[in-house]
């Protein structure tokens, strides 16, 4: 009779413990998502999150600083590069736009007056040379025209060449796009810029592209990630989150590796639960 | 002591004689009235007066000679006594009518004023002798006129004609002044003309002995711009003017006044100086401190109150021919005018830099205050400008010299090259 009860003790709870346990792995996995950053409303979304098999999101913050880098500097003549350098550089310095910025770093400070910013671009001397940097158009070089961000730069009335800005890389960027790959996800970019600007990033960067942004919708293997440009809010279909000091697609990596291992978990602790219960019950035995 | 006493009994000689001729020519007066009728004219006291002049004269030099210090020399009494007697003798006729003395009274004082200017003396103490020649005059004439019985219209009529005829006698001696000076001075323009624009030794010896001008063994010029020193400026005698005052050529020893008196003249300036030169470079002395002034005013030199040739050689050298200059400039510098005025000036102080210290782009661009890559550039654009012409040394040396007298020139705003450029490029067109 004892050992009868015994039995029944000890199946009844090790059902129990086989029905609750998923609910407490999928908890204590919540828990690790909040920890890293990831807010998740119900823990069914741990499974959404799991099947994520392809990862589409936009450059900025997630491949690209924000800024803007000199990629080319192109003289009409060879020899002038250093001339081109000098002058757009030692310019620009007086500049406010991001182009500026990024093509002020090709020199140093020198004696620049006059400056004057326009739409078109900027104009000033430089040691008494009149310079201007700005769009071809202005400078009546049309020939220099190109998809990207690329300005004219003339010196003593003569134009001299081209400079062409573009994205700034993240240095986390390929390691990221690694660690997704090794998840199983495949990342894509998707971009609103000309297709050879997308396309030239994207090369640069080693990922697919997706130029499609107006309807970045999510097929059942496909999960879409949006940034809010003005806040730290990123949306992964659904879901939504919030940066921290975090880079999103570390968080993202993290909360795709936790919400995988949460089945396996699952099974390891049925399985623990199991063992734990024949053995119990092997002690009942000898005991009665 | 002895000399103390000498002059005291000098002076009490004076006295004497002085109170003598008085005491004199009232008892000749009072004896003169007894002779005359009721109602005496000033016609008749005048014709009274004539046979004591010379006891009035001898009352009149003698208070000259005692109360103004530059006649007290005895030497200088027969000179003052004639000058007074004359005076008296015109102002006594000229109360009775028309005076045939008066003419030769003027010449007479006209020649003493242009005999102090000749003496390079000024006409302090002929006025005053002349001052108490009348005074004195007035004195005894008035005693005289009262004695005589003159009512008061004529006493007044009298006291009137002798301080106007004092005026008169000071204006012939201010005329005969004025006149000599006029006559040196035209004499020293002359000279100065000559010395400029060169003349046969003979002619020049002619117009310095004209001039009373000692050929000195060094002469400074001196060259005002704005102002030149007026006729009546007093300068040191043997400075040389020009007519309108603006050049001065002065002994080595009198630079120092001469350019004390045109700095007055013009304090602000600029006044140029040359350096001491002989006589044989006079002319060119002259023409340096007249181009240092002409380069100023093109803000090729910058503008100082005094303006030292010396330290100017260089411009004023390179800019001695102004035609052989832009002619240079329209074949050597060809590829640069055809550059905005902006950058033939700046590609020009760097080719100048690089010619004179034939450094690297660093030390080039320190000198010159730009980055040393603006002057790899500018090297580049001079490079392609000129070429081969660069390693020509005899277009190396021209285009030195031309850069050098030229820059200043356009960096003061002066675009008469660049022009000329054009016009010649439109003509050739």
């Amino acid at each position: 009779m004892t050992l009868l009860a015994a039995s029944l003790l000890i199946g009844v709870l090790t059902v129990l413990a086989l029905v609750l346990s998923p609910i407490l792995v999928r908890t204590f996995a919540r828990m690790q998502l909040r920890r890293a950053g990831f807010h998740l409303e119900a823990l069914g979304h741990i499974s959404d999150i799991a099947g994520i098999e392809t990862l589409t999101f936009y450059k900025h913050r997630t491949i690209t600083t924000g800024n803007l880098v000199v990629v080319s500097v192109d003289p009409f003549t060879k020899e002038d590069e250093q001339d081109l350098r000098w002058f757009a550089g030692a310019l620009e310095h007086h500049a406010a736009h991001p182009i500026g910025r990024a093509i002020s770093k090709l020199a140093g400070r020198g004696n620049v007056s006059n400056v004057l910013e326009l739409p078109q671009g900027i104009s000033g001397s430089v040691d008494r040379h009149p310079v201007r940097v700005g769009q071809p158009q202005w400078l009546g070089c049309t020939s220099c025209e190109t998809d990207f961000k690329t300005v004219a730069v003339e010196v003593d009335q003569r134009t001299m060449g081209t400079i062409t800005v573009a994205d700034e890389i993240a240095s986390t960027s390929k390691k990221h796009l690694a660690q997704l790959r090794d998840t199983g996800v495949t990342p894509k970019l998707v971009s609103t810029e000309p297709e050879s600007v997308a396309k030239d990033l994207a090369s640069r960067v080693g990922i697919d592209l997706v130029h499609d942004d107006q309807n970045m919708t999510s097929t059942a293997a496909t999960t879409c990630m949006r940034m809010n440009e003005s806040s730290d809010e990123v949306a992964i279909d659904q879901l939504r989150f919030t940066l921290g000091d975090s880079h999103p697609l570390d968080i993202v990596i993290r909360a795709i590796q936790i919400s995988r291992a949460v089945p396996k978990r699952v099974m390891m602790t049925q399985v623990t639960i199991a063992v734990v219960a024949a053995l119990a019950f092997a002690t009942a035995i000898l005991l009665f | 002591m002895t000399s103390t006493v000498t002059q005291h009994g000098s002076e009490n000689n004076k006295d004497d004689e002085l109170s003598h001729s008085r005491a004199t020519f009232k008892a000749a007066m009072m004896h003169l009235r007894a002779q005359q009728s009721e109602d005496p004219a000033i016609g008749q006291f005048a014709a009274s007066l004539e046979s004591n002049l010379g006891h009035i004269n001898l009352a009149l030099t003698s208070a000259i000679t005692k109360k103004v210090t530059a006649y007290t020399d005895p030497k200088a009494t027969p000179l003052l006594s004639n000058a007074t007697a004359g005076a008296l003798k015109a102002f006594t006729e000229s109360l009775r009518g028309p005076s045939d003395t008066g003419p030769r009274v003027d010449e007479y004082f006209r020649n003493l004023g242009h005999n102090e200017a000749l003496r390079d003396q000024e006409l302090i103490d002929l006025h005053q002798a002349i001052q108490t020649g009348v005074r004195e005059s007035w004195k005894v004439l008035s005693e005289a006129a009262l004695i005589y019985g003159l009512g008061t219209a004529d006493l007044a009529h009298l006291g009137n004609s002798i301080f106007t005829f004092a005026d008169h006698l000071l204006q012939k001696v201010d005329d005969g002044r004025a006149s000599a000076l006029r006559r040196t001075a035209n004499h020293h323009h002359a000279l100065l003309t000559a010395i400029r624009e060169g003349t046969s030794p003979e002619r020049l010896t002619r117009l310095a002995g004209d001039a009373n001008w000692q050929f000195p063994q060094y002469v400074v010029a001196i060259a005002l711009q704005h102002e030149g020193i007026p006729q009546s400026f007093p300068l040191p005698n043997g400075v040389l003017t020009s007519a309108d005052g603006t050049l001065l050529l002065a002994p080595l020893a009198l630079r120092d006044l001469a350019l004390s008196a045109a700095t007055k003249v013009s304090p602000a300036g600029p006044v140029s100086v040359s350096w001491p030169v002989t006589m044989d470079h006079a002319s060119q002395a002259i023409s340096w401190t007249e181009r240092v002034l002409n380069l100023v005013e093109r803000k090729v030199i910058l503008p100082a109150p005094v303006i030292w040739c010396e330290e100017y050689r260089t411009e004023i050298w390179l800019h001695a021919e102004p035609a052989l200059r832009q002619r240079l400039c329209q074949d050597l510098l060809l590829p640069l005018l055809a550059e905005t005025p902006n950058s033939r000036e700046i590609l020009s102080e760097t080719l100048l830099a690089w010619l004179e210290t034939r450094d690297s782009a660093p030390a080039i661009a320190s000198f010159l205050g730009v980055h040393p890559q603006t002057v790899r550039y500018r090297w580049k654009r001079i490079n392609e400008l000129f070429g081969e012409h660069l390693h020509d040394p005899e277009f190396i040396v021209q285009i030195t010299m031309l850069l050098k007298a030229s820059l200043p020139l356009w960096r003061a705003g002066d675009q008469s090259d660049f022009e000329r450029f054009v016009a010649e490029q439109e003509g050739t067109s």
